[in-house]
């Protein structure tokens, strides 16, 4: 089994964000969620990846119920790409020892090779300051190769396209492709167009799950 | 030094209120050091010369002058000094925060997080520390003294200066030439410090997720041992100074002594004046220290104060774009 979420509740200060969810993700599955912005899909996220301590419910990733483990089985992709200063290659890394094939292979993935390949310091390019350096599209793109490197069984995606025009959301969206095939997919936005390619998706409203 | 200077204060438009500032706290120590003197020799005479009333009158003096003395250096921090410069410090914290939020975005994203930072809560302390106030105290207090020794006994005079030349020009070579560079280097690694631990913060869910944490830890320990080894460098040419000056200190007060003994036999010299010599010295040495001292704090600030007139001068989007 992918995900298993299972009377899931969450609440910041007293305000309930999620109320008694329950959700099951089969292997290699794709299920897509809508809600308004601030509806606790970004939270759900966090949740099952192990970010946020659970308050009350169960989550299983992969078997794994412990948050560490659910972390080693979870690759996630934000909005906004979080880039550290550091070059192109540890940013996919984490400072991980890897295979330069391995590397090589995520960005090739993840639609980078051709720009990478125009830069002087190819992988070794610095990002710059925060990410300074680099377009949305490429950061994004970096983060996408980060976690396509980590080659975890899920995937979570939290509206990875919603910050970027549509030139550039086209190269991000075969970068993502290319991430989840065969993969246990959650992708999460607030528009429905964006959640082609899922065998269901779900709305998130008022704290609970509902099929439209 | 004192162009960089006057920069920052024209910005916060309050020059003469620190020159007032230093003219008023810049008389304490020569006052101390003279009433000590005073005190010593007017003492030790009236003992010598068996006069009671002589000692009491002093000492009734010494009391209230030194009261006064008191009053005054405390009125003049509490009423004055320390409001002025804690005020003229948040003028500055502000206009350096409004100059470096109208800067283009490019400008602000070519530096370290941590840069802006180090300018906003470090560099701004520099112009106001205490090491100026001290300058001129130090300054006004040896112009003095020697004066004051000259006065007494030229070849006394002589002495003591042939042993405070060698002790400033030793500090000036030894230590304070070397501290612009290395503080410049401190405040460079304190500011990639800051920015690595900014980037533990920001970054905590990538480090979390791709198990990252030990990378970002390593990189936050290396910088934290750059930081260190720069404060290090610092720290290892101030401990050289402070172990090698007092030499001079020692080697010129225990010649005065042996030399003093001849003239003070010969009825040259009293021991009362002597006295209020070593104090005269007193005012000599230890100010010729709080002068390098100050200067070495002064430079050492001084990567601090232009790095903050470069921010203050950089052009604002407004006036690049009209």
């Amino acid at each position: 089994m992918g995900i298993i979420v299972e009377d899931l509740s969450f609440s910041y200060e007293g305000n309930h964000v999620l109320d008694h969810i329950n959700l099951t993700v089969q292997s290699g599955e794709t299920i897509g969620i809508i809600g308004v912005s601030g509806g606790g899909k970004s939270t759900l996220l966090k949740l099952i990846s192990g970010l946020y301590d659970l308050q009350s419910g169960k989550i299983f990733v992969m078997g794994a119920q412990n948050f560490i483990d659910r972390r080693k089985n979870v690759a996630l992709v934000l909005q906004n790409a979080a880039l550290f200063p550091a070059s192109i290659r540890d940013n996919i890394t984490c400072g991980h020892e890897m295979e330069e094939s391995l590397i090589c292979h995520a960005c090739e993935a993840a639609q980078l090779t051709d720009w990478i390949n125009t830069l002087p310091d190819k992988l070794d390019t610095f990002v710059g300051e925060r990410g300074g350096k680099v377009s949305g599209g490429q950061a994004q793109r970096i983060a996408i190769a980060r976690a396509i490197a980590k080659n975890a069984p899920v995937v979570l995606l939290d509206e990875p396209t919603s910050a970027l025009d549509n030139d550039t959301s086209a190269a991000v969206i075969t970068a993502l492709d290319e991430l989840t095939k065969g993969k246990t997919v959650l992708h999460i936005s607030h528009r429905s167009e964006t959640l082609t390619g899922c065998t269901r998706v779900l709305r998130l409203e008022g704290g609970r799950l509902y099929v439209p | 030094m004192f162009r960089e200077m006057s920069k920052i204060l024209k910005t916060i438009n309050s020059g003469w209120r620190f020159v007032f500032l230093i003219l008023l706290r810049s008389p304490v120590n020569i006052a101390m050091t003279f009433v000590n003197a005073f005190f010593l020799q007017q003492a030790f005479n009236g003992i010598m010369q068996n006069n009671s009333r002589q000692l009491i009158n002093t000492c009734v003096i010494f009391g209230i002058a030194s009261l006064c003395i008191f009053l005054y250096n405390g009125s003049v921090w509490s009423v004055y000094a320390a409001p002025l410069v804690t005020k003229m410090e948040g003028t500055l914290r502000i206009k350096l925060f409004r100059k470096i939020s109208s800067l283009s975005y490019e400008k602000i994203e070519a530096l370290p997080q941590g840069e802006w930072l180090t300018r906003l809560n470090i560099d701004v302390q520099m112009p106001f520390s205490e090491s100026w106030p001290h300058t001129a105290v130090a300054v006004v207090n040896i112009c003095v003294s020697l004066y004051l020794l000259w006065c007494l006994d030229t070849a006394v005079f002589g002495w003591i200066l042939l042993f405070v030349i060698p002790h400033i020009a030793f500090g000036q070579l030894l230590i304070a030439r070397a501290m612009p560079g290395l503080n410049k280097k401190s405040l460079a690694a304190m500011a990639q410090n800051t920015d690595e631990l900014t980037t533990l913060v920001t970054c905590a869910d990538v480090a979390a997720l791709y198990d990252g944490q030990e990378y970002f830890m390593k990189r936050f320990e290396k910088s934290s041992r750059d930081l260190l080894q720069a404060n290090m460098k610092m720290h290892a040419r101030n401990a050289l100074g402070t172990g090698i000056l007092p030499l001079f200190g020692l080697g010129g007060y225990l010649t005065l002594l042996i030399v003093s003994s001849g003239w003070i036999a010969e009825g040259r010299l009293t021991f009362g004046d002597l006295t209020a010599a070593f104090s005269y010295r007193g005012g000599v040495l230890p100010g010729a220290l709080m002068l390098i001292n100050s200067l070495i704090s002064i430079q050492a600030g001084m990567a601090g104060i232009r790095r903050l007139n470069v921010t203050l001068a950089e052009e604002t989007e407004e006036s690049i774009y009209g």
